[in-house]
């Protein structure tokens, strides 16, 4: 037993100072987090999110979004990121101290998300592009996500956030394409995607 | 380290009196080492292909409107039941099938019972059955490689269970002194894969518990450490066990150098698990947890070219005559991608050149090069080796196993160039920022088509691998006496020259 007694105390050691620093460390340093409060204007960032987003975290994992869009914004001497407009600071750790959720990613075949409800606000423009992508980006290689969307009879006034289309996409008259609920809940949470905020750590690089 | 014995540089089944053990060992063992493969052979074809529908919706996401109404089809879905199917389907069930043969033998272990293997391949392929259908589903967690949901995760944990403690009781029981490279390497990946797959999916994945989700962005560096644990001290020692032993097995000589062995081993137990923050140079970690992992990609280097150069050695000088070609060459293609996947991981982190290949198709490419040709490589060669023994059958069908190897290589060729090229076009044009996101998709779309033709080559080769296995297996072979079998000839003791 004896050879195998240092085997297992050579592995159990070296494995397990790897899993101090890389698991029990951000742990323990992350939980005892606390938000910014800015001392000027009492204001308190970031704020937690709304209970629709965390739904649509749950429809953004169920459909793999993370496989080809980031969230996080990295320094202006690390990436062009900042100068895409992607965001106008570096993201650092207390911008997602309230996520249950944290899809960092690590593939842009699509754009970074980390400001997205920044840059978009009307739900409007979401419920198109993930209908049909192509009609916004023409060379865009994301998948149509029509499944997050029904095709129904209208009843009285068309509903508000029925789908604008036109030619031979839109419905036949008398029906209209609206959102499912989950179709709601994803675009509630990239509207939510706002780490637009000011954090003392991570200040605005100079122009 | 005690100085080694000499037989410590060979694995030790050679000698004549552990011959009727051994045939008892591969008589207890034969079914449900033939249930991990077959079980293998089968997810490795699922997994082909999902990839192959992955890449087909990145070829032409608009003229394949029809899975627009399929959720369950939607690239995201499929990409990530493409990977799952690959690494616990058929890398995980096939190294587990290997690893369950080898340490029986080298243990020369007295222990007998098959039950609790059959228990564990019963549970770990329900477990991967019912984990691929609720990622179909929706129920997946976008954590690559940890996406199957908390209940599924847990029937995994329960079949490593059953198959840890049959590990245990074989080394418990066994007869040989000394502990061959390919132990270290399987008793590491046991110990590490167990420790790494409970850590993550209790504090990432489990949904009501007290300690879980982590907090904030930690779920990102734990989901980090496991997915470079899964590849490095799971993956990684399973398909080096197997070279270890069949190297000197085919070419009937020694391992070259003992202590090139014990560098190469605990100098990758030592840096790889610390590697895995690369993935977020630039992120929103403390600056040392991306730079240890840069150290520690650039100081794995040093153990990867001690077994290179072990292997090397070993096969430099050595006589071919009457030894298994094919399988050597499935082995040695694979063991060479080792070495590069090492280079290429190590030269990714560099910051100078991550800024070009971080985010892009470079990454897939690399992982890849590690599932495809380092890891599938070894296996199926480990699969030609163990099966006409396994079954006491001396055929292979070498035409059908030599055209299978080339498409593979050929295939798995064709996929890293084009994602490295691609990735690379990609990534240049990410760091500038006035290329617009829609340009970079113009430029990639030639590289997308491409990437569909090689997943398409791959396909092809892992049916013929199928239908290979599926001759051994099934066309009734020369069953007879260990002696019928031509093999055998090497089984004697070579003459030992240590280096």
């Amino acid at each position: 037993m004896n050879k195998f007694a240092h085997l297992f105390l050579g592995v159990f050691g070296l494995f397990g100072a790897s899993w101090l620093a890389f698991v029990a460390y951000p742990y323990i340093t992350f939980a005892g987090m606390q938000p910014n409060k800015d001392p000027n204007t009492n204001a308190v960032a970031p704020q937690g999110n709304p209970g629709t987003a965390d739904q649509g975290a749950r429809v953004y994992a169920a459909n793999g979004c993370v496989y080809c869009h980031s969230q996080f914004v990295r320094d202006k001497n690390e990436g062009a990121d900042i100068d895409r407009g992607w965001g106008k600071r570096r993201t650092v750790a207390r911008d997602y101290m309230f996520d249950r959720y944290v899809f960092l990613g690590n593939s842009r075949l699509g754009g970074d998300l980390t400001n997205i409800g920044v840059r978009q606000t009307d739900p409007q423009w979401f419920y198109r592009l993930l209908y049909d992508p192509r009609s916004l980006h023409p060379a865009s290689v994301m998948p149509s996500f029509r499944y997050l969307f029904r095709t129904r009879k209208i009843s009285g006034q068309s509903s508000a956030d029925a789908l604008k289309l036109s030619g031979p996409a839109a419905p036949p008259s008398g029906y209209e394409i609206v959102p499912t609920e989950q179709g709601r809940a994803i675009v509630a949470y990239l509207i939510s995607l706002k780490r637009n905020y000011a954090l003392p750590e991570a200040p605005e690089p100079a122009e | 380290m005690n100085q080694p014995a000499i037989s410590e540089a060979i694995p030790p089944d050679n000698l004549s009196s552990d011959r009727d053990n051994r045939q008892s060992i591969e008589h207890a063992l034969r079914a449900p080492v033939l249930a991990f493969l077959i079980s293998a052979v089968f997810w490795l074809l699922v997994s082909s292909c999902f990839g192959l529908l992955a890449s087909a919706q990145c070829h032409r996401p608009g003229s394949l409107t029809i899975l627009a109404n399929l959720p369950w089809l939607t690239f995201g879905r499929v990409f990530s039941a493409f990977q799952n199917a690959l690494v616990y389907g058929w890398l995980s069930s096939a190294g587990i099938g290997v690893a369950i043969w080898l340490l029986s033998r080298l243990c020369n272990t007295t222990y007998r019972s098959s039950y609790l293997l059959w228990l564990s391949a019963f549970t770990w392929n329900t477990g991967i059955g019912v984990g691929i259908l609720s990622i179909l589903g929706g129920g997946g967690n976008s954590r690559a490689l940890l996406d199957f949901p908390f209940s599924v995760a847990f029937i995994l944990m329960l079949a490593f269970l059953f198959f840890g403690i049959w590990s245990v009781l074989v080394i418990w029981n066994r007869q040989s002194e000394s502990v061959y490279v390919s132990e270290w390497y399987i008793f590491a990946a046991l110990l590490c894969f167990a420790w790494s797959f409970t850590t993550a999916n209790i504090l990432l994945n489990q949904p009501l518990s007290l300690i879980g989700p982590a907090p904030g962005v930690s779920q990102a560096a734990i989901h980090a450490w496991y997915e470079r644990s899964l590849f490095g001290l799971w993956l990684a020692p399973l398909a080096l066990a197997a070279a270890y032993y069949i190297i000197p097995k085919a070419l009937q000589k020694p391992i070259y150098s003992y202590k090139l062995a014990l560098l190469g081993f605990w100098g990758w137990i030592g840096c790889v698990a610390f590697g895995g923050m690369v993935a977020f140079i630039g992120g929103p970690f403390p600056a040392w947890m991306v730079t240890v992992g840069i150290v520690a990609n650039v100081l794995a280097l040093a153990p990867v070219l001690a077994v290179a150069a072990n292997f090397h050695m070993t096969t430099r000088s050595a006589t071919e005559a009457g030894g298994p070609r094919l399988v050597l060459r499935f082995v040695a293609f694979g063991a060479m991608m080792f070495t590069f996947y090492g280079f290429e991981a190590a030269t990714n982190s560099l910051r100078t050149i991550s800024q070009f290949t971080q985010f892009t198709l470079v990454i897939l490419g690399q992982n890849q090069l590690f599932l495809y040709g380092f890891c599938s490589l070894i296996l199926f060669g480990a699969i030609y080796y163990l099966l006409p023994r396994l079954l006491n059958r001396p055929i292979i069908f070498k035409g059908i196993a030599a055209l299978h190897f080339w498409l593979s290589v050929i295939g798995f060729a064709l996929l890293w160039f084009d994602l490295t090229i691609g990735g690379l076009i990609q990534g240049f044009g990410l760091q500038d920022a006035k290329v617009s996101m829609d340009a970079i998709s113009d430029l990639l779309t030639p590289f997308l088509t491409l990437q569909a033709v090689a997943a398409l080559i791959i396909f092809a080769a892992n049916v013929l691998f199928a239908i290979a296995v599926g001759l051994i297996l099934l066309l009734p072979g020369r069953v007879g006496n260990r002696p019928d079998v031509p093999e055998t000839s090497m089984e004697r003791t070579p003459e030992v020259t240590v280096a």
